[in-house]
């Protein structure tokens, strides 16, 4: 099972948001997508996820274009989890993860015991389930965060999509997220690709991450390869260093002083310099 | 209850809720036909529940009946009345119900966003100007023309006007009803003949309810509310925004093409003879979500009933305070409760 793009563009109006993306995802991979705010990560997983369509390229999933299946059938195989869930609801959390299990239903067939005894069983790998018959709008942010997860799991999707998972979550759960996409890869073989903020975290867990800067892929490759001092330099605009950690097998990002910062201080020093030759 | 059977609820979210799901049927039901039986008995006429009960027992087994003049004031009178007031009920109450979805904002109503103003417009005009072409459906369908253009407006000027804000969705609902009501107004200053006729409907009322208008109503009725309820599991999904229900398979695209046609249907069939009655849409489903929570599949057939329930009673009080239109009772009622719901948080 593969998931592929190839060549993507997509404009929003005039503006070009994405450029010649292809990427591969093979079953088994966590890929993270990094880059700064407005690099066009979030429109790249919603042309993965079919919500958006891309003006030129497609997306395969095992050789077959998503543009050729039913929403109902790109449902059953991909499942997101956005960075803007809507979960201010008077729904429970146990009827926000059912409704997962609705690109498997049918129009009036009601849920069945199995759906419930799947629902509950995503619950608990979320640790959500105490949460069943609370409504929605009453619970903290990362347990929405959570529920919405199950709720994405729920859907038996071959690929699993997520837009900053961890952005709300405490230190404790952002691991846990983490770790429970790294086990959901490796024993159920998902695709998982996630969008992703922290570069720690992304390094530390991801088998592959995508770079991506105004739009353009700038690296793909293992995080060694593509979180490097020049990458963040070029991309995020700052020095930094960076150092591994043998013990958790993850790389560490210290950044230092951001470019712009940098240029303002030379600016002051041409300044100062500037100033000390006209009083000569 | 059996052992066997407690066990399952305490360890089935589902099987509780299907149970609290059929509980609140029955019990809604059963009112409704208390209601039918209990509301023909009240009007200007008095007549003991015991006459009332016997003439509906004799109509059913088909024996002849002991009082005539009786049975013509309840079969003929006030039984189709009674019956149109809660065809109308249920109709405005899923529309509403099926509105407030659809916008995902507990204001929403056919009457506030214009729909009824729209339908109302096209059943003036079909009464005043076009001949009964297509008989007794002649006004139905020409209502239902003007509910679906004044909702398509609504819902486009929302969408473009930067999404499903409360103000946004009020305002354009506002002047499409505003729009449509002062055509309606030239309809009616056209209409020299009939013009007082057309103004009585408009204010909204179930007097002239008879026997052929509850024909027509019902099957509009059970249409759309079939039709609305084959759509509940969207609507659960929408309220979660449209990219939400789309991951999760529902076709939003097409869905927000066909509940606006299946507002206006069931909205037409309410109007074209019972005018613009306002608010019931409104109230009724917002107190249901109270008892049930938002899930649509629940939401809409107890809106129906508890809607019936509602504007027969309203009827009833309205048949009583010498012959008011039932429409001023809702909206006596209804306006505090819109201005109830504009205060409190906006969300379903």
């Amino acid at each position: 099972m593969s998931l592929r793009a190839r060549d993507l563009q997509f404009y929003y109006g005039a503006r070009k948001i994405l450029e010649n993306i292809s990427l591969t995802a093979d079953e088994g991979e966590l890929i993270g997508v990094v880059g700064p705010n407005g690099s066009g990560k979030t429109t790249l997983l919603k042309i993965l996820d079919g919500l958006l369509k891309p003006k030129i390229g497609s997306v395969y999933l095992d050789g077959k274009s998503i543009q050729e299946m039913s929403i109902k059938e790109i449902a059953r195989n991909i499942a997101m989890v956005p960075q803007d869930a809507s979960a201010d609801v008077e729904f429970t959390a146990f009827e926000m993860v059912i409704m997962g299990r609705t690109p498997h239903l049918g129009k009036l067939s009601l849920e069945t015991v199995e759906d419930e005894a799947k629902v509950k069983r995503w619950m608990e790998v979320t640790e959500t389930l105490h949460l069943a018959e609370r409504k929605m709008s009453e619970i903290s942010g990362g347990e929405k965060q959570r529920v919405i997860i199950a709720r994405a799991l729920a859907q038996e999707p071959r690929v699993l999509l997520l837009d900053e998972p961890t952005a709300n979550l405490d230190l404790c759960y952002q691991l846990q997220i983490m770790d429970l996409l790294k086990r959901l890869t490796r024993e159920l073989g998902l695709i998982v690709i996630c969008a992703i903020h922290d570069l720690n975290l992304a390094s530390r867990y991801c088998d592959r991450i995508i770079l991506l800067n105004e739009g353009v892929i700038a690296a793909v490759g293992k995080p060694i390869e593509v979180i490097t001092a020049e990458n963040l330099r070029k991309v995020f605009k700052v020095d930094a260093k960076i150092t591994h950690d043998p013990e958790t097998n993850s790389l560490n990002i210290i950044p230092i002083k951001s470019l712009k910062e940098r240029e303002a201080e030379s600016r002051k020093m041409i300044c100062i310099l500037a100033r000390g030759e006209g009083s000569k | 209850m059996s052992r066997l059977m407690v066990k399952e609820l305490e360890e089935s979210i589902l099987k509780r809720k299907l149970l609290r799901w059929k509980l609140i049927t029955i019990y809604l039901s059963m009112t409704l036909v208390l209601t039918v039986l209990a509301s023909t008995a009240v009007g200007p006429i008095y007549i003991p529940p015991e006459k009332t009960i016997r003439v509906f027992y004799e109509a059913l087994v088909g024996a002849p009946h002991l009082d005539k003049r009786y049975a013509e004031i309840i079969l003929q009178i006030r039984l189709p009345r009674v019956l149109m007031g809660i065809l109308v009920g249920a109709i405005l109450s899923v529309a509403g119900a099926v509105m407030q979805g659809l916008f995902r904002n507990p204001l929403a109503d056919p009457y506030v966003l214009g729909v009824s103003s729209g339908a109302s417009f096209g059943a003036a005009l079909s009464m005043t100007f076009l001949p009964m072409m297509l008989g007794v459906y002649t006004t139905p369908l020409a209502a239902f023309l003007g509910g679906a253009t004044a909702i398509f407006l609504v819902y486009n000027i929302v969408r473009l006007g930067g999404g499903f804000r409360t103000e946004t969705m009020l305002l354009a609902g506002i002047s499409v009803a505003y729009l449509f009501s002062a055509m309606l107004s030239v309809v009616i200053w056209l209409a020299t003949r009939d013009s007082h006729l057309i103004l009585l409907w408009v204010m909204g009322g179930l007097s002239a309810a008879d026997w052929v208008k509850v024909e027509v109503t019902a099957p509009i009725m059970a249409v759309g509310i079939a039709l609305a309820y084959m759509h509940s599991r969207d609507l659960n999904a929408l309220l979660l925004g449209e990219e939400n229900a789309q991951s999760l398979g529902v076709n939003v695209g097409r869905v927000e093409k066909t509940l606006p046609l299946i507002i206006s249907l069931v909205t037409s069939g309410a109007v074209a003879f019972s005018g613009a009655i306002g608010f019931v849409g409104l109230m009724m489903p917002h107190l249901m979500r109270g008892i049930v929570g938002p899930d649509h599949r629940i939401l809409i057939p107890i809106s129906a009933l508890a809607g019936g329930i509602f504007l027969a009673w309203a009827d009833c009080l309205a048949r009583c305070l010498s012959e008011i239109p039932v429409g001023v009772i809702t909206a006596l009622s209804g306006v505090p409760f819109f201005i109830y719901l504009l205060r409190r948080s906006r969300r379903i």
